[in-house]
C-alpha cells in the first residue's frame, strides 16, 4: 500500500456512518457519557469522546434519545437512553445493517474469480 | 497552570448559543470529572483535555446547523460575481474619482500634482473594491438566510446557461484592469497638466520661463475634446475588463474608440500654430539655425509621429478584428 494515510481516511470515513448504530444499539441500557465511551471501546468500536458526547446530545435534540441528570451521588451525572422512536429507529437500522451486509457480500462475491 | 478545566469548558461554550451554554456546560463537566476518575493531576487533567480536543472544533460539533457565510454550494457563483462586481465598482471609482480632481484640484506645483493623482485614484479604487467585496458577501449571505427560511430554490431545466462560443478570443481580465487603472492614472496627469500648468510649460533660463512651449489659446479649445477621447477610452477599457473576450459589440465600440482617439490626437498635435513660434525662436537661437528651420524639424516629426500611431493603430484594430472574426466563426460552426 503507497499511501497509508489514504487508507486510513477511507477507513474512518467507512465507519463513521455505523458509529450511530453502535451508539444506539448500547443505550437500550442506561448509560452517561463515560460509560458509554467505555463500553464502545470494549467492543473495539473506535469514537472520540469530543464526537461522542455532542452526538448525544444531538440524538436527545432529534428525540431519538432521553436523558434524565442523576443527583443522587457525588458526582452529578446525565443517564441517557433510548425513547421510543430511538427504540423503533434502532431496529430499522439495524435491519438496514444486515440487508446492507448481505447486498456487499452478494457483490463481492460475484467480482471474485 | 491554574483552572485548566474551567477555562477550556468557558472556550467550549462561549461559542455556543445562549440557550444551551448552561446544559452543556454542566454536561461536559461531568465527563470530563468522569474521564479524570480520581487521578486529578494536571498531566491527567492535560490528557483527558487534548483527548476532547481543540474546543473550537468541539463546539462545532456541539451545534446542529452548520454555519457559514456562503455556503460551498454557491461558492462558485459567488466568485463570478464578485469578480464581474469589482471590474464595475473599480470603473466607476475610477471615473468619479478622476472627475473629482478635475474639479477640486488644488495644489501648487507639477509634482505635487502626480502625487496627488496617484493617491487619490489608488484610494478611490482600494475602497471600491472593499466596497464591492462587502456588498457581494452581504447580499449572497441574505440570498442563502433567504432559502433556508422559505426553500424556494428550484432547479429547472431552463435555468442552464448558453453554451459558451468555442475558442473565444479571450481577454486577459487582470491586466485590462491592471491597464485600466494606469491608463486612467496617466490620462488624468496629462489632463490636470494641460487644464492648471499650461502656463508652466515652456522653456526656462534659471527660474524664469523665456519661451512657452504652446500656444494656450488653442490647446484652451481643445481640452474639452481631449477629456472626451480619453474618457472614451477609460470606458472602452473597462468593458474589455467586463466583456473578458472579443465579441462584435466590443470590437466595433473599441474600433470608434480608437478611431476617435487618434484623429484628435493627430489633429491636435498637427494643428497650425500649436507650439509657440517663441519657442521656435529660442531653439533656433540655441542651435544657432533659423526659426523657419527649427519649424520645418517640428512639422516633419509631428507628420512622422502621426503616420506611425495611424500604422500602429491601423495593424492592432486589424488583428482586433481578425480575432473577433474568427471567434464569431468558431461559434457558428
Amino acid at each position: 500500500m503507497s499511501d497509508v494515510s489514504l487508507l486510513t481516511n477511507l477507513i474512518v470515513e467507512l465507519r463513521r456512518g455505523t458509529q450511530i448504530i453502535a451508539v444506539l444499539n448500547q443505550l437500550q441500557e442506561n448509560q452517561y457519557g463515560y460509560s458509554l465511551l467505555q463500553r464502545l471501546e470494549q467492543n473495539k468500536i473506535n469514537i472520540e469522546a469530543g464526537t461522542l458526547y455532542p452526538l448525544m446530545r444531538r440524538l436527545e435534540s432529534q428525540g431519538i434519545l432521553k436523558s434524565e441528570w442523576d443527583v443522587s451521588d457525588s458526582r452529578p451525572r446525565k443517564y441517557y437512553i433510548l425513547s421510543d422512536l430511538g427504540k423503533e429507529i434502532l431496529v430499522e437500522l439495524e435491519n438496514e445493517w444486515y440487508k446492507l451486509a448481505l447486498e456487499m457480500d452478494e457483490l463481492f462475491k460475484e467480482n471474485k474469480r | 497552570m491554574k483552572n485548566i478545566i474551567e477555562r477550556y469548558v468557558y472556550d467550549v461554550k462561549r461559542r455556543l448559543p445562549e440557550e444551551s451554554r448552561a446544559e452543556v456546560e454542566k454536561e461536559l463537566v461531568a465527563n470530563i470529572d468522569d474521564m479524570l476518575g480520581d487521578n486529578r493531576s494536571e498531566e491527567n487533567i492535560e490528557k483527558v483535555l487534548l483527548e476532547l480536543g481543540e474546543p473550537r472544533l468541539l463546539a462545532n460539533r456541539y451545534r446542529t446547523k452548520e454555519r457559514y457565510l456562503i455556503s460551498p454550494a454557491y461558492f462558485d457563483d459567488y466568485v463570478r460575481v464578485l469578480k464581474i462586481v469589482m471590474i464595475i465598482f473599480i470603473s466607476i471609482s475610477l471615473v468619479f474619482g478622476s472627475i473629482d480632481l478635475a474639479l477640486n484640484l488644488n495644489v501648487e506645483t507639477p509634482w505635487q500634482m502626480i502625487g496627488e493623482v496617484f493617491s487619490k485614484l489608488f484610494s478611490v479604487s482600494t475602497n471600491s473594491l472593499l466596497m464591492a467585496f462587502a456588498w457581494v458577501t452581504f447580499i449572497f449571505f441574505m440570498i442563502e438566510k433567504a432559502e433556508e427560511k422559505t426553500k424556494f430554490r428550484k432547479w429547472k431545466i431552463s435555468n442552464l446557461p448558453e453554451l459558451p462560443m468555442k475558442n473565444s478570443p479571450k481577454i486577459n481580465r487582470t491586466g485590462a484592469v491592471i491597464g485600466l487603472v494606469i491608463e486612467t492614472i496617466f490620462a488624468m496627469i496629462f489632463i490636470l497638466l494641460l487644464v492648471n500648468y499650461l502656463d508652466a510649460l515652456g522653456i526656462y533660463e534659471g527660474s524664469t520661463m523665456v519661451a512657452p512651449m504652446f500656444t494656450v489659446e488653442i490647446v484652451k479649445a481643445f481640452i474639452p475634446i481631449l477629456i472626451i477621447s480619453v474618457a472614451l477610452s477609460i470606458v472602452v477599457s473597462s468593458l474589455k475588463a467586463l466583456y473578458g473576450i472579443w465579441n462584435v459589440k466590443l470590437t466595433v465600440i473599441y474600433t470608434v474608440s480608437k478611431i476617435f482617439s487618434t484623429v484628435v490626437t493627430i489633429i491636435f498635435i498637427s494643428y497650425p500654430n500649436l507650439f509657440n513660434i517663441l519657442m521656435f525662436e529660442k531653439i533656433a537661437e540655441y542651435l544657432a539655425t533659423t526659426t523657419n528651420e527649427v519649424a520645418d524639424g517640428f512639422a516633419i516629426g509631428i507628420k512622422a509621429f502621426s503616420i506611425f500611431i495611424g500604422i500602429v493603430v491601423t495593424i492592432d484594430l486589424i488583428t482586433t478584428w481578425l480575432k473577433t472574426y474568427r471567434g464569431k466563426r468558431n461559434k457558428e460552426l
